[in-house]
């Protein structure tokens, strides 16, 4: 039972950790498509959030498009937005990539088009760099977390005995 | 005097135009009387200055518990946000020009800081807003259009200072003329059919509408595409204006144009204006004016004495949504 239980919570540290790859994945994409959106096609940001439903889904798109629905309510985006960062982590992601797309939703409606997509750029790439470090500590501890779960599982079960 | 069916739309309008205000400025635009609420204008934002409305052609400050309801930044902000739902980069090229045109034809010009963009101008840090409360007045331009198609409708200027009402004179008479003639409307501000994504605000009849664009483009491309027998277009400013206009009347279409201006010698004394009456484009002359509360016009008719073009004014003045009057 002990070496189930500790195997366990080393799974799901480890799963945590996909969670958060899946989730910043998510935010990558749903930023590049309102990245050429807003550069390219010059959209509003009403269509942009029901193209972000139909083409990537998920909890991502939802974030997006609920903050707006919630600043249509006469809020601007990125005060609509914090009322919705609970979502964030309940996605699993860390305080480290919040503040990022943070930053993207001050800027997201409020200024021309080329100001904005520097800005989401600065978000993508801050998304990415996180997204290679999490792989690398995937990589490196993923195993190590099962390991280190089933092994204390097992001396637990000895001390026990 | 306004009938009772003007009077809720002049109403509805208001209603719509301040709903662009933020909340704190919203509340202060219903601490007008209502007789101001269907006459005003404009609402004007100067950022640290006291929020104040245009009515009849007057400013008045708005005050609150004796004081003075004050603009602030982010009421600007809110302002912009909620004209472009929250998509400025949507709007960048018409704030570069410095006007929005929001959901119902309301313009909000603005005024701020120009600077380079990586696209071009780009307007920041703005300072002052001025919405102006557009309206439709069904009917106000029927006696005036009656009067212009008795001899079949010749190109026309309508001359009125800013304010008094040459858009929406305009408007009602593309309403009218539309059922009469093939009438296209090179609407570059989409002011006057109030259109948002394609959706047109106000009810211009049967005409056709192209929104945005320059006036000379549109003009060409109208004259290509919709054969029409009299173009619409609002306020004449620059040459190019005059030099599109001039090119479409070669190939027999009329206009219907308006203009900035006080009297026919004061726009004479503007090279402009002096320029647009040379082209002898125009034949009839409409001039606007606000005489104690009421909007009347007057028509003239150019005519040539001693080889020489003038304006000629009957004496039969027409008081707006009303009946003729000999004399104001």
């Amino acid at each position: 039972m002990i070496i189930i239980s500790c195997s366990a919570i080393g799974l799901s540290l480890s799963r945590d950790m996909n969670k958060r790859k899946g989730s910043i994945k998510a935010h990558i994409e749903a930023l590049r498509i309102i990245k050429s959106e807003i550069l390219f096609k010059g959209s509003d940001l009403r269509s942009i959030m029901t193209l972000l439903k139909n083409r990537c889904g998920g909890a991502a798109a939802d974030f997006y498009a609920l903050s707006f629905e919630h600043a249509s309510k006469g809020l601007t985006y990125s005060k609509a937005a914090e009322k919705n960062f609970s979502l964030l982590k309940k996605e699993g992601l860390t305080g480290d990539d919040i503040e990022i797309i943070k930053s993207f939703c001050n800027v997201l409606g409020r200024y021309d088009a080329c100001s904005q997509s520097e800005m989401i750029s600065r978000a993508i790439d801050g998304l990415e760099e996180n997204l290679s470090e999490l792989k690398g500590e995937m990589a490196s501890k993923g195993k190590l977390y099962r390991a280190i779960g089933a092994t204390a599982g097992i001396v637990l079960a000895l001390v026990v005995i | 005097m306004m009938t009772s069916i003007n009077r809720r739309e002049s109403m509805k309008s208001y209603i719509m135009a301040s709903s662009l205000l933020p909340e704190k400025l919203w509340r202060a635009a219903f601490l007008i009387n209502e007789d101001e609420r269907i006459e005003a204008e404009e609402f004007r934002l100067r950022l640290g200055r006291p929020f104040s409305i245009v009515v009849r052609g007057q400013q008045k400050d708005i005050y609150s518990g004796g004081k003075a309801v004050t603009v602030t930044a982010d009421d600007i902000e809110a302002v912009i946000t909620s004209a472009t739902d929250h998509s400025y980069h949507s709007w960048e090229e018409q704030i570069s020009r410095g006007f929005i045109t929001a959901k119902g034809g309301f313009r909000i010009g603005l005024c701020g800081h120009i600077g380079m963009g990586e696209r071009g101008r780009v307007l920041r840090d703005i300072t002052s807003v001025n919405i102006r409360v557009s309206r439709q007045i069904v009917g106000v331009g029927e006696q005036l259009a009656q009067r212009l198609m008795k001899n079949g409708f010749k190109d026309t200027l309508i001359i009125s200072p800013p304010g008094v009402g040459k858009t929406t004179l305009l408007r009602d008479m593309c309403r009218v003329l539309s059922y009469h003639y093939r009438l296209s409307v090179a609407d570059c501000r989409c002011e006057i059919g109030g259109s948002l994504m394609g959706e047109n605000a106000f009810d211009l009849g049967k005409s056709d509408v192209m929104c945005g664009g320059n006036k000379s483009h549109v003009i060409n491309m109208l004259i290509r595409s919709m054969s029409p027998e009299i173009i619409a277009l609002d306020e004449i400013t620059e040459a190019a204006d005059i030099a599109a206009i001039e090119e479409g009347s070669y190939t027999g279409c009329a206009f219907l144009a308006t203009a900035h201006g006080v009297s026919l010698e004061n726009m004479s004394c503007r090279p402009l204006y002096r320029r647009l009456f040379d082209t002898g484009v125009f034949e009839n002359a409409v001039l606007l004016e606000r005489v104690g509360g009421e909007r009347i016009c007057r028509i003239f008719e150019r005519s040539f004495e001693n080889g020489q073009a003038c304006w000629r004014g009957d004496d039969n003045y027409i008081l707006l949504g009303d009946r003729p009057v000999v004399k104001p």
